[in-house]
């Protein structure tokens, strides 16, 4: 006797940790690229932020800038959205809505992700 | 008790038992400033969409960060970004299986909301301190 589950179970595929271990892995890879992404992050947005406009444009157009904005907006979003997965799975009880919140979760996050990385290359192509 | 829930079995007692601890603050902050700090990525995207879009649009944004409530959003969003990172780090730490002792790890919950706070200061300070028309 070395299987406990049901068959109902194994139809449902959905074991206690289901496809939990690639999400906790991914998940702590994105907080170490965005952990070192963040001081380069903060200087060049303070320092940007302190033009204005011009300054905007030209820490996007930096290679270094655009680097570190589409690394951050890219490893955030992903990190984000697997962030609020997981509390959607911790408070919504029903697996119906539970499993709607989460697409609608992906949906924005990727929406947003796009809106942000079509805007810095607009604005570094196009500089 | 959340809605929805059929099992007639008893549940285990709820948060609002428990003495309250500084890591058990900082785990639910570290919750907490995750979700702000996801809507925060998001307006990041929304406010490049409005520079890539010209100056003429830029300039419908401009005067709202550049304004106390600007300062303020700043102030706020930069110091859930720095207490995120710091107990972030912290959890990569505990990952790898060190550092759970309870009262280096309770001081360490205080230590990192301290100093998240005192960096959001300073950096706001450093931000808008030199700037005109922010009013601060």
């Amino acid at each position: 006797m070395s299987d406990f589950r049901t068959d109902l179970g194994k139809v449902r595929g959905s074991g206690a940790a289901k496809g939990g271990v690639h999400e906790f892995i991914t998940h702590r890879v994105s907080a170490v690229v965005l952990a070192l992404l963040l001081p380069f992050f903060l200087y060049g947005l303070i320092n940007a932020l302190h033009e204005g406009y011009e300054g905007l444009i030209a820490w996007v157009t930096s290679p270094v800038g655009a680097f570190v904005l589409l690394g951050f907006i890219t490893a955030g979003i992903y990190h984000g959205r697997l962030g609020i997965n997981e509390v959607i799975s911790d408070y919504v009880p029903r697996a119906g809505s539970r499993t709607l919140f989460m697409l609608l979760n992906t949906l924005a996050a990727f929406s947003f992700w796009l809106v942000g990385v079509l805007a810095i290359l607009k604005i570094w192509l196009g500089a | 008790m959340a809605k929805g829930w059929t099992d007639k079995r008893p549940m285990s007692p709820h948060i609002s038992i428990w003495k309250w601890h500084p890591t058990m603050l900082s785990s639910i902050l570290h919750r907490a400033t995750g979700i702000v700090l996801y809507f925060g990525l998001l307006k990041l995207a929304v406010v490049l969409a409005f520079l890539a879009a010209g100056p003429q649009w830029f300039a419908k944004i401009e005067p709202l960060v550049y304004s106390p409530l600007g300062a303020f959003v700043f102030f706020f969003v930069v110091g859930v970004l720095i207490y995120h990172f710091l107990n972030g780090i912290r959890h990569l730490v505990w990952d790898i299986g060190a550092g759970f002792d309870p009262k280096l790890a309770n001081m360490i919950s205080l230590v990192t909301i301290l100093v998240s706070v005192i960096a959001a200061i300073a950096l706001t300070w450093y931000m808008v301190g030199d700037m005109p028309g922010v009013g601060l």
